[in-house]
């Protein structure tokens, strides 16, 4: 289609960028803030690849395009986002008790184009974090950065393409669009379709010296997933590294999130209010046994969830003079959910339903903050947040805990406090702790009080700026839980695993050679363990190494660039029963030359072509009906994702 | 501290260990008399080894493993040898295959069997007579002793042993229906025979001595 | 590394604690008998005397460790109406998943007393059995969240139907009477442990699973009271012996 426009008609402006407002002074040196530009540079598919942008954070996708990743930070394994907290324009993403795991955080639904901005933040200190807030939290801006109408097309050797159509009011702000796209591909290997639609509009504007701002966004994805290869079959030559097993699973994800959000600026008052509310539907397929539990039909289960959530935050600003300020606010929401997880045949067809549960869940909150700056160089902000989680549900099955209604309270104080030295100097100390923490489980839930996870963390970090074209950081850590409490799926139980400590160290730097290039190293190490038995907590990294090179408006001839280089390397992992996985080094480029209404992309995914395993596991399974089946426990990898190349381009009209 | 992170993980390795099977001999010597064995043989499949339990479960209480990557465990399964034979309690030893498995301890084994085969002659104080039996075990052999250590480095031979005489000193050989042979049909040798030969001390696993 | 004073002080100074409450119930079969539904072969049981020595009922915490234990040991006779009261524990307020129960000896009390009347169709003996075993029950309720400031109970639940089962650890074992009335052997009225202890085990298709030293009826019965132990109802126990 674009084709057919006239070039004539647009306008070259190449360097149009959005500068992201930092939302609030840093908690620590870890803490990382992406500009529209950043995250264009970032490499990776989907918007929920932006999360590798936060300092320690890896992440694993066992099940392709359209499930929510798994993450790991600071010695947590946040599972599917039990752990990290992250809001859009502060609506808050993570889905509590969802079937397939409590805090689910699937950002598959919000077009990456539309990402402006974001920040990540490793560590709580702020009041303002709420559920979900134990190893991080991080919040995406959501606009469009550029005016005018834009089409892009692309396609890539992973046979997969493209198309995305976005407009911007002239003379509008960056959150007012409207925002098509769609996208196809098999994948490398079998078993990876995948196919996505997505659409948005928002508008924002001003009244009265209040910022409206209002935005819809809805997705549909359809998926595929390659699941788990076992070691030996790869080994023996039975599977190749990118195979899949038969029925290895499948899934439907569908969004539709919309909020309305007002903010006063007067000059010693701010205010931020926010109503949103969303649908979700979500349908999984998926064995990682084969055959081993259930020899006749199969271990596959079917897990569905189809919720309504809605909640209203706001928050209230006042400054006292230069030296004093008070901040508090309150959030509410309201999750109505309807979840079923049955064990189906090779067919799909269900043959042992085991879970049909409503759930009808509320959280309030409450915080306050008392930012002060009683001295140039010291500043502090004391705050605490109160969060108080009713949970009720009627079980249809018994799936361990019984069947009819049950209830449960849940309520949390978590304090917390940032000091900052020096601010203004060339070396800035930050100190901060606060306790994070995680709302129960409803399937877990009986009648009465359910248990809340609480974590209690301390940072400690600087940042030398001595020269502009250097930065320098670094920073300990560590995190404190008296009580461990996991929910164990197949036991319909709360396990408690008992004290856990992680302490963790970083460095880094920022490196600016020249005003359009930027060279970042990272390295975060954790050493997280129980307490009582030194034991290593399973899964979570050790060390993550990161470095990026960066050009940001990089003129060479008629191009603009923009551009990230990404390597990572991830040390082994302790992995339960003794075991360890491999280490990994992956390294992705995305580049975009703009030459006046033009863009062109290229991303070129794992460019040396490593074959990394993303995720490994040891238990038995049993993929040949027709074997003799086998208990010991195997290595299982999922694969991590194969070299491919893709190109887009994309032309704008002004 | 991130230098010490960086240390290579010691992590269980693959062990692969060959498995022979030995019998005992056909001539036993019990306390209330003597056997001669002219037949014992045991259908057997799937040796497993094991560690020591966390916890022994009560009656009704089988563990089940789930397994989403990272919510599985892997199970207390250390070694394993997949496979069915037929084994001659009295016959020379016979190499039953290799088995693959992982460091570790290990503390019992077990293996299903199937139908037992015995014919020969008890001796008795009151003389002699043959005996004839078949029955289906249909049940697996749990428990039996298997202490030793497996190391990648030093991956141990193992021997599968068979105590005939322990298993059948529980066997009472009354002849009750006249035919004068025993047999299944006779008194309590079925029972006897079965408690005996799915006893966990009638059989060993044993590291064989370099 | 910094570890916030202020946070830990309110962490530790303010740790709230609850109540753990915890009992034990015989249940309808050891208080009203065994029916003759419950057993595989048409026998009937009843007791006069179902004693046991708690010796010891913990709350464990994820570390092992106990949060709260009972401070002397307990000897509760079964057979009266329940469930008992054992023991009500101050314990920190958060969530548990294993509770711990000791049933042995006491002094000179027994670990279990089990006294009462078996029937099979016509004939009917009674029976008065002592066990010296000593059995740690590590069970595992599905819930078991101390409130702050509230309360929490814990059943240990004592299944006397297992006292007659014919295997010690095969899942499909079955409540099986005919076998303990037999080995009446001197036909008094009576079953005696000694009696029991004259039966071997391999004749009566019993299975012992891995527990190859149980060769006697009386060694049966005793490991069988190793198994009497649940938590609240029908839950979950790991047995250490």
């Amino acid at each position: 289609m674009f084709l057919l426009l006239p070039a004539a008609l647009a306008e070259p402006e190449p360097s149009e960028q959005v500068v992201v407002e930092q939302r609030s002074a840093p908690a620590s040196a870890a803490q990382r803030d992406l500009d529209a530009s950043d995250v264009v540079a970032m490499p990776g598919r989907s918007t929920d690849d932006l999360l590798r942008a936060t300092r320690g954070l890896h992440q694993s996708a066992h099940s392709g395009h359209g499930k929510a990743f798994q993450y790991f930070l600071r010695g947590f394994d946040a599972v599917h986002g039990a752990d990290i907290a992250v809001s859009l324009e502060g609506v808050p993403l993570n889905e509590p008790s969802n079937v397939h795991g409590h805090g689910y955080l699937d950002l598959h639904f919000i077009p990456r184009q539309l990402v402006t901005g974001a920040v990540f933040r490793p560590g709580i200190a702020r009041a303002e974090v709420g559920d979900f807030g134990v190893a991080g939290s991080g919040d995406l801006s959501l606009g469009m950065a550029q005016e005018g109408l834009q089409v892009q097309v692309g396609g890539g050797t992973d046979r997969s393409g493209s198309i995305a159509m976005g407009f911007r009011p002239e003379g509008r702000g960056a959150g007012s669009f409207a925002w098509l796209d769609a996208e196809e591909g098999l994948g490398v290997g079998p078993s990876r379709h995948w196919r996505q639609v997505r659409a948005g509009v928002g508008l924002d504007g001003t009244l009265g010296g209040t910022d409206l701002r209002a935005f819809l966004l809805a997705y549909r994805g359809d998926f595929e997933s390659p699941g788990v290869v076992r070691e030996d079959d790869y080994a023996s030559g039975a599977m190749g590294f990118y195979d899949a097993y038969p029925s290895s699973g499948s899934g439907r994800s569908a969004r539709a999130l919309g909020a309305v959000s007002a903010r006063t600026r007067l000059p010693s008052w701010r205010t931020d209010t926010t109503l949103w509310a969303g649908w979700r539907a979500l349908e999984l397929r998926q064995s990682f046994t084969g055959f081993y539990e259930h020899p006749d039909t199969g271990d596959a289960t079917l897990q569905t969830q189809d919720g309504l959530s809605a909640g209203l935050s706001s928050k209230v600003e006042r400054a006292f003079g230069d030296a004093l300020a008070l901040a508090g606010g309150f959030d509410a929401r309201l999750d109505l959910l309807g979840q079923q997880e049955a064990g189906i045949d090779v067919d799909g067809a269900v043959w042992d339903p085991r879970i049909d549960t409503r759930i009808a869940e509320r959280s309030v909150g409450a915080w306050v903050a008392a930012p002060t700056r009683p001295l140039d160089w010291l500043s502090a902000e004391a705050g605490v947040r109160v969060q108080h989680f009713t949970i009720g549900l009627d079980r249809t099955l018994d799936s361990g805990l019984g069947v009819g209604k049950a209830q449960a309270n849940a309520p949390v104080l978590a304090p917390r406090g940032i000091v900052r030295l020096f601010e203004d100097g060339p070396l800035t100390v930050f100190g901060s702790a606060g306790r994070g923490f995680r709302s129960p489980e409803a399937r877990g839930v009986e009648n009465g009080r359910a248990p809340v996870s609480i974590s209690d963390g301390g940072e400690l970090s600087a940042v030398l700026h001595a020269v502009d074209a250097l930065q320098v950081r670094g920073g300990a850590f560590g995190t404190w839980i008296s009580n461990e409490i996991v929910f164990d799926h197949a036991a319909a139980r709360f396990l408690t695993t008992g004290r856990t400590r992680r302490l963790g160290a970083y460095g880094g730097l920022t490196l600016h050679p020249i005003d359009a290039v930027s060279i970042d190293l990272d390295v975060t190490g954790t050493d997280g363990r129980y307490t009582a038995s030194r034991e290593p907590i399973p899964y979570a990294p050790r060390v993550l190494a990161v470095g990026q090179l960066t050009t940001k408006a990089l003129v060479t001839g008629p191009l603009v660039w923009t551009a990230g280089v990404r390597s990572w390397w991830l040390g082994q992992r302790p992995l339960p029963g003794g075991f360890a996985s491999h280490a990994a080094f992956v390294t992705d480029v995305t580049a975009r030359a703009t030459h006046r209404a033009w863009t062109f992309d290229l991303d070129v995914d794992n460019v040396f072509a490593n074959r990394w395993r993303d995720g490994e596991f040891f238990y038995a399974s049993h993929w040949d009906p027709g074997a003799p089946v086998s208990a010991l426990p195997r290595r299982h990898f999922t694969a991590g994702a194969p070299f491919a190349v893709r190109l887009g381009i994309g032309w704008r009209l002004r | 501290m991130i230098l010490s992170l960086l240390a290579c993980i010691d992590a269980r390795a693959p062990v692969a260990m060959p498995v022979r099977f030995e019998g005992g001999s056909p001539d036993l010597q019990l306390e209330a008399g003597a056997i001669h064995l002219d037949r014992a043989e045991l259908e057997v499949a799937d040796l497993r080894m094991e560690s020591a339990p966390v916890a022994r479960w009560l009656p009704s209480l089988v563990g089940t493993a789930t397994a989403h990557p990272g919510h599985e465990f892997a199970g207390s399964v250390r070694g394993e040898l997949l496979g069915s034979w037929t084994l001659d309690l009295v016959g020379p030893p016979t190499d039953l295959g290799t088995a693959e498995g992982w460091e570790g301890d290990v503390a019992t084994a077990s293996f299903d069997a199937g139908t037992l085969v015995l014919a020969g002659t008890w001796t008795g104080p009151e003389g002699s007579i043959p005996f004839d039996l078949e029955v289906e075990v249909d049940r697996p052999i749990v428990g039996v002793e298997s202490l030793f250590s497996l190391d990648a480095d030093e991956p141990p031979s193992l021997s599968l042993s068979a105590h005939v005489d322990h298993a059948l000193g529980f066997v009472e050989w009354a002849e009750t229906d006249g035919d004068g042979i025993v047999t299944a049909a006779d008194g309590t040798l079925r029972n006897t025979a079965l408690f005996g030969i799915t006893s966990s001390t009638s059989w060993t696993l044993a590291q064989e001595s370099p | 590394m910094t570890r916030s004073a202020p946070v830990l002080l309110l962490a530790a100074g303010c740790a709230p604690t609850g109540t753990w409450e915890v009992q034990t119930w015989g249940e309808d079969l050891i208080e009203q008998g065994i029916p003759a539904e419950v057993f595989e072969d048409g026998c009937a049981a009843t007791f006069t005397v179902f004693e046991v020595s708690i010796t010891e009922a913990s709350l464990v915490d994820g570390d092992g460790s106990d949060a709260a234990a009972m401070a002397s040991p307990a000897r509760i006779d079964l057979t009266s109406p329940g469930p008992h009261a054992l023991a009500s524990l101050e314990a920190p307020a958060t969530h548990y998943d294993t509770a711990r129960f000791r049933i042995a000896p006491d002094g000179d009390a027994p670990s279990v007393r089990a006294a009462g009347t078996l029937t099979c169709g016509a004939d009917t003996v009674a029976f008065d059995w002592s066990f010296d075993t000593d059995t740690t029950y590590r069970c595992e309720p599905e819930d078991l969240t101390i409130p702050g400031g509230g309360s929490h109970t814990t059943e240990l639940t004592v299944h006397g139907d297992h006292l007659f089962y014919d295997g010690l650890s095969n899942p499909d074992a079955l409540v099986r009477g005919t076998a303990l009335l037999e080995a009446d052997t001197n036909a008094d009225g009576e079953v005696t442990q000694d009696e029991l202890a004259a039966i071997p085990i391999a004749p009566l298709g019993y299975q012992v699973g891995p527990y190859a030293d149980v060769v006697d009826l009386e060694a049966f019965v005793a490991h069988l009271t190793q198994s009497v132990g649940h938590v609240d109802g029908e839950g979950h126990c790991g047995v250490d012996l």
